[in-house]
């Protein structure tokens, strides 16, 4: 039975991660590979409730080989235990494939509290939490800010939504998944050291090999593209004539709008019209 | 085991599928075409382009009879008694894919005492084009929570067996989604930016990723729902008008076992409006020089406050002292893109208006007819900043 | 304190040249050298000073390859041994206080500025659209001559002690020309196809990559886009770029846009055009290519930098004239202090409008520009003798003589008419092409109220009594201007500029604008009132032989651009004979002939200004030192009412 299980991903540096524009795949080369940030906040809470209440926090992982590097460092911060769930027959799974992996291994390492990141910076799907909740039959609490309180099997804690905040308590088990916060984390130490490290591969867990991996992932991406809509100001068509892309250039790209609304002055019914618009 | 089968009969070795093939799966041995079951990833472009139909997949065997689901549903969540303009964009898009899949729309509205209200939804859903509405009236109810709402979602895809299950990327459909999905045991897209369909009538998911730099086309073949969550104000909302007694309304009391006992919610705090940044606001109120004064400001700080919007300014009201550099809007402070931009006594200096220019409907007011900022907004006042902001305050 | 601007600041490796964080001096002419063409000493205090504000990296440049290749005999000549000794003083130094540097070497190519242009080797024969004259074809001797003299060049350059190379392929030069399609209508091998036409780089690459080993980056200035019709556009550019990578030919590519013909407003682009303009041509670039990118265009703020990096649209942020205008600005950034970096405004007048005239770079913000052995960072001193000092006149000249006699420990007080400061330049900003004027406005403002010495009194018109009580050591009158429309001009509805920009005139349609000076100022109101009024109607007439005849070309451009669009007309060579019976009276003034107009609404006559001074013949002979500065000394500039005040504060 572990105390804090915390749920983590190796993730590319997203920001460097480019596309091959011709083969229309994801260049990886000399992309350095790091935790997702936000199970390293995870991680963060999970390690000052190990402070506070005494407990063995374990790290968690499903990947490649290399995806060790990301468990070596939640021990170089603290955690104690450190799990890599990796199988050549897990490779391509997509998110229900994962949650369903991952939370095989849970079941047989015994659980009570799991924590994990909101979403990771690769795909951003925020699915892992919510679908290892379903998988085990736990409840979930996402967005969460910070842990208020544990004890006595009742966490309490903060999450955050789009009108504020709601105080959460929940009785374990249960899975938490953690935002970033504002907090500055304590930098940890990546090495590719297999001592401190316990493998386990698909046969240890209990579960159908059909069920995982590309053939138990029912999504598959079909196709990779640059986003051509970025976010800078300025984007000036080639096929127009020079003297109009520097027109386009010296307005700043502004347009007028043709079909403006022009008042000469105010009266209640422009008023209600702003007010109508701002609910 | 080997699920892509290549008839090396009829196989001409034309390479068509090797040109579409983005993970370099497959291969010419010999004048035929090879598929490495490494690489593959089952997606099947390959089958789509071979004219000589040389290629075909072993029918994984789900339990399940793909083309005996139909419809195109949209969870609703009717929480706070209304229903969030964002649904509406959702059921918009719905509506296009309707058109290509000839499917009926239903929308699934989670809720409480719904009962006294249901002609209204006949209403407001007929003017976009829903021809199927079903009330999931949860009589005793206290709070909604993704694990309840899961159970009712998939009790009724199990009866119904929808073809498309789309749900609003608001961050209780963010935690709704996956967890139905994965009752379900059927795939799901978080936060897609666009939907269409393939000509095998699939569902094309399509979404960002790596920070929103690449984008992926994501498709769910084998298996049904095909289920994604929607992010919020990316499509337009365009009516359908249809006739209210072509809609069918079924109204359903469901009473659950909650998890209530379990997970609670103690308290409710409400933002601080000081904390909404203007990165992520819908409504910006900008305050410029035309405000005069930095009382002028807090006024606009105050009425700003009471709607929930966040504050912005421009360079030269942050340089005069009246707003932190923080709310500098423009080149050099931060590009927005909210839904609504209301600018009190900006005139619109260029670099201010690249700044803001994205926003979905700008209303601009300014006492001087020759403000540029009037030239780019939707709806532009002629007239006093201060006698505006008075009223509103008064109404508001 | 922890780090503002974090990836402006991070370092960054161009093969194995290690910058201290992301901000580059982008090359560009400064006339700092002798007529002759020997880099002289003030270039050696150029560069460092902007080493000493803590730049990552300079890219010193347009040096020529060779005597044939350079735009006017005061470039540099890289291929000449005796810029060696020079050279190595400016690596030297610049190494000292942490900043790396590379060279830029280019060939003229078709682009010559001594008049009349000579020899403009080109790959066609063609007439060079800036200069209306017939540039030679060169034939394979004079190529090889330019394939070789790069080679030198760039061996002195490493030779000297520059950390890399850059090649010129950008807004001018013989490299571009061949690239282009509208230069180059050449049948052999190095004209035609896309090959064919990057052939010449190619080889040149080649031979610089030969010469100086595999250690050193090489680089190259691109023009992404010619903005000419039948020039090359952005896609071609990076096609080109591709080429050169996949041919491991470069290792960094530095952005550049425009030609010297239509589109000059592009490669230096004056104040009209927005501020990063260009961010779309680095982001595609780099879209196609793993090279890194320096992107380049208006690009004078830190919070603008740190976006672009954000955004990905770059690796490097060039800046040129901002470093001119504040070469402390990357020392500033990094401690957070934003609002104390002087913006540069793109004027064009300092800097870009003295090296037209081979005049030694200035800049109108920075009066140490060219000077800095004298007047740079650190050179600064404190006053020993502290004195009590009245400034009359918070417009430029007070202010930036305040700003720097304060900070010199003299004790200042100043006095200002009007409620708020700046003085002219609250109306001169309100001119579209002028409006970051502002801005000066905005740092000076900034860096007065950082001093405790300072006192200042608004609303206040001062007195010869007032001045007196006060028992000043100094006084300063810094009154500044006003127009003035002589009585036999005046009609009715006659207004000077002042009154057109502050809103008091009757505007109407029909507008005539008579332009005595053919400055900024007399355009500049005009686009003031095609910016505003709609449906205005302006005949433009001036004595000169076209509309704003001295006004910097390249803001002349951006005028033009934009008037002609409207309803302008300009009748030149006029002058205004005289006023009568509300008849305006002008007369061709070769001719004699007489013109006259009738009917119009507004009658707006820029010419005459005159020192507002009374206060200084006032107090001759009543003051222990007594000063003018600004216009009030004499019409002129903004930029000579600064130099003013700051030599004036730096002796007192």
């Amino acid at each position: 039975m572990e105390d804090i299980i915390v749920c983590v991903k190796q993730v590319p540096n997203t920001t460097k991660v480019k596309l091959d524009p011709v083969n229309h795949t994801i260049l990886r080369e000399g992309v350095e590979s790091i935790i997702n940030p936000f199970d390293d906040f995870a991680l963060e809470e999970a390690l000052f409730l190990k402070k506070k209440f005494n407990l063995k926090v374990s790290a968690l992982t499903m990947g490649p080989n290399q995806a060790l590097e990301v468990l070596n460092y939640c021990l170089s911060k603290g955690a104690d235990e450190a799990y890599l769930l990796t199988d050549k027959k897990l490779a391509g799974s997509d998110t229900l494939a994962t949650a369903r992996s991952l939370a095989a291994l849970i079941k047989k390492l015994g659980y009570k509290v799991i924590f994990c990141g909101q979403e990771s910076i690769d795909s951003s799907t925020g699915h892992i939490g919510p679908s290892i909740g379903e998988f085990l039959n736990i409840p979930q609490v996402t967005h969460i800010e910070k842990i208020l309180n544990y004890e006595n099997e009742v966490v309490k804690v903060k999450e955050k939504n789009e009108f504020g905040y709601n105080i959460i308590k929940v009785k374990l088990p249960a899975i938490f998944s953690f935002l970033k916060s504002k907090k500055k984390l304590k930098r940890g130490i990546y090495s590719k050291d297999t001592k401190n490290i316990k493998v386990f591969s698909l046969k240890d867990i209990d579960i159908d090999e059909n069920l995982v991996g590309l053939m138990g992932s029912p999504t598959r991406v079909v196709k990779i593209d640059v986003d051509d809509t970025i976010d800078y100001f300025l984007k000036v068509d080639s096929n127009l004539t020079a003297i109009e892309r520097i027109k386009i250039i010296l307005k700043g790209g502004i347009e007028e709008k043709k079909d403006r609304l022009v008042y000469k002055e105010i009266n209640n019914t422009i008023i209600s019209k702003l007010i109508q618009i701002i609910k | 085991m080997n699920p892509i089968i290549i008839d090396k009969g009829k196989c001409t070795g034309c390479k068509k599928c090797l040109e579409v093939c983005i993970y370099n799966a497959l291969e010419i041995i010999d004048k035929k075409a090879v598929v490495n079951i490494e690489k593959c990833t089952l997606c099947r472009l390959c089958m789509n382009v071979c004219k000589f139909n040389a290629i075909s997949f072993f029918n994984i065997d789900q339990g399940k009879e793909i083309t005996s689901y139909k419809g195109i549903w949209v969870i609703i969540e009717y929480f706070n008694n209304n229903i969030k303009n964002s649904f509406f964009q959702v059921i918009s898009k719905a509506n296009e894919l309707s058109e290509i899949t000839k499917e009926e729309i239903t929308v699934i509205i989670i809720g409480k005492g719904l009962k006294q209200i249901s002609n209204n939804f006949k209403k407001i859903f007929s003017e976009y084009g829903v021809k199927n509405i079903k009330l999931i009236d949860c009589i005793n109810i206290i709070n909604f929570f993704p694990e309840d709402i899961a159970r009712i979602i998939f009790d009724e895809i199990i009866l119904y067996k929808p073809s498309i299950v789309l749900f609003l990327g608001t961050n209780f459909g963010r935690s709704l989604a996956p967890r139905v999905a994965s009752k379900v045991r059927t795939g799901i897209t978080a936060d897609c930016t666009e939907l269409k369909i393939s000509d095998d009538n699939n569902l094309i998911q399509i979404r960002p990723t790596y920070g929103g730099r690449i984008i992926a086309s994501i498709i769910c073949p084998f298996y049904r729902p095909q289920m994604a969550s929607v992010r919020p104000n990316i499509f337009e909302i365009k009516k359908n008008r249809i006739s209210m007694d072509k809609i069918n309304l079924e109204y359903k009391e469901v009473e659950i076992d909650s998890i209530e006992k379990i997970k609670r919610v103690i308290s409710t705090l409400k933002k601080d409006s000081k904390d909404i940044s203007i990165d992520e606001a819908d409504i910006i109120f900008c305050g410029g020089l035309g405000l005069g004064s930095k009382d002028g400001f807090k006024m606009l700080e105050y009425l700003a406050n009471k709607v929930n919007a966040a504050v912005g300014a421009t360079r030269a009201a942050v340089d005069k002292g009246w707003a932190d550099a923080s709310k500098l809007i423009g080149q050099t402070g931060k590009i927005i893109r909210p839904k609504i931009y209301f600018g009190f006594g900006v005139s619109g200096a260029i670099h201010h208006l690249i700044g803001m220019k994205n926003s979905k409907k700008i209303i601009a007011i300014n006492k001087d007819p020759r403000a540029p900022i009037l030239k780019i907004a939707n709806i532009a006042i002629i007239g006093d900043v201060h006698d505006i902001l008075c009223r509103l305050n008064n109404e508001l | 304190m922890s780090n503002y601007f974090e990836k402006l600041f991070s370092e960054f490796k161009i093969k194995n040249v290690l910058l201290r964080n992301r901000i580059v001096f982008l090359p560009h002419y400064t006339a700092l050298a002798t007529m002759d063409g020997t880099p002289s000493e003030k270039e050696i205090y150029y560069y460092t000073e902007r080493a000493k504000g803590g730049v990552g990296l300079i890219i010193s440049g347009n040096y020529a390859v060779s005597k044939s290749g350079q735009m006017h005999r005061t470039f540099i000549n890289a291929s000449d041994q005796k810029v060696i000794p020079v050279f190595s003083k400016i690596t030297k130094r610049v190494h000292n206080y942490g900043s790396k540097i590379f060279g830029q070497i280019t060939h003229a190519g078709p682009t010559k500025m001594e008049k009349p242009q000579s020899d403009l080797w080109s790959p066609s024969q063609i007439i060079e659209g800036s200069s209306g004259t017939h540039t030679m074809k060169i034939d394979e001797e004079e190529i090889n001559e330019v394939k070789h003299a790069f080679e030198k060049s760039s061996k002195n350059l490493i030779e000297s002690g520059f950390d890399g190379v850059e090649v010129k392929i950008a807004h001018d030069g013989i490299l571009r020309a061949f690239l282009s399609p509208h230069y180059n209508k050449r049948e052999d091998k190095y004209g035609g196809s896309f090959e064919n036409r990057a052939r010449l780089s190619v080889e040149v690459l080649k031979l610089i990559r030969k010469s100086i080993g595999f250690e050193y980056p090489i680089g190259i200035r691109l023009c992404m886009d010619e903005f000419e019709d039948d020039g090359y556009k952005l896609e071609d550019a990076i096609r080109f770029a591709k080429y050169l990578e996949q041919n491991q030919l470069i290792d960094y590519i530095n952005v550049d846009a425009g030609t010297t013909w239509l589109s000059y407003i592009m490669q230096i682009p004056p104040m009209s055009i927005p501020l990063g303009y260009s961010e779309y041509m680095s982001a595609s670039l780099k879209r196609h290519i793993s090279l890194p990118v320096i992107a380049f265009g208006r690009i004078n703020d830190p919070v603008q930098a740190e976006m672009i990096l954000q955004n990905e649209s770059a690796d490097l942020i060039g800046m040129a004239r901002q470093l001119i205008c504040d070469p402390e600005t990357p020392k500033k950034a990094k401690k957070g202090d934003v609002d104390g970096i002087r913006k540069c405004i793109a004027c064009m007048d300092g800097c870009v409008g003295q090296c037209i005239q081979f005049q030694p770079i200035r800049c109108i913000q920075n009066p140490a520009v060219g000077k800095e052995k004298f007047f740079g960072i650190n050179k600064l001193k404190k006053t020993s003798n502290r004195k009590r000092i009245v400034v009359v006149g918070g417009g430029v000249a007070g202010l930036k003589f305040s700003e720097i006699a304060a900070k010199r420990g003299h004790e200042i007080v100043l006095y200002e008419k009007n409620n708020f400061l700046g003085g002219q330049l609250n109306l001169l900003k309100k001119i579209p092409f002028r409006n970051e004027f502002s801005e000066i406005l905005r740092y000076l403002e900034f860096q007065l109220v950082k001093y405790k010495n300072i006192e200042i009194n608004l609303g206040f018109e001062v007195k010869k009594e007032n001045i007196l009580a006060v028992n000043p050591d100094v006084i300063i009158i810094a009154t500044g201007s006003q127009r003035y429309i002589p009585q036999e001009f005046q009609a009715l509805n006659t207004y000077s500029s002042i009154e057109v920009l502050s809103g008091e005139w009757n505007e109407g349609k029909n507008i005539i604008i008579y332009d005595k000076l053919a400055k900024n100022e007399g355009l500049g109101v005009a686009e003031y009132i095609t910016e505003y009024y709609d449906n205005a109607k302006i005949t433009f007439i001036t004595p000169a032989n076209n509309a704003g005849e001295d006004i910097n070309f390249l803001n002349l451009d951006i005028l033009y651009r934009k008037l002609f669009e409207s309803n302008f007309k300009c009748i030149p060579y006029h002058e205004i004979l005289k006023v009568k019976d509300e008849k305006l009276i002008f007369v061709n003034k070769y001719s004699r002939r007489e013109f006259i107009i009738n009917k119009y609404d507004s009658f707006i006559y820029i010419g005459d200004i005159i020192s507002v001074d009374n206060l200084f013949w006032e107090l001759k002979g009543n003051a222990k030192e007594l000063y003018r500065i600004g216009d009030a000394k004499a019409p002129r500039l903004v930029e000579l009412a600064i130099n003013d005040a700051d030599n004036l504060a730096r002796s007192i």
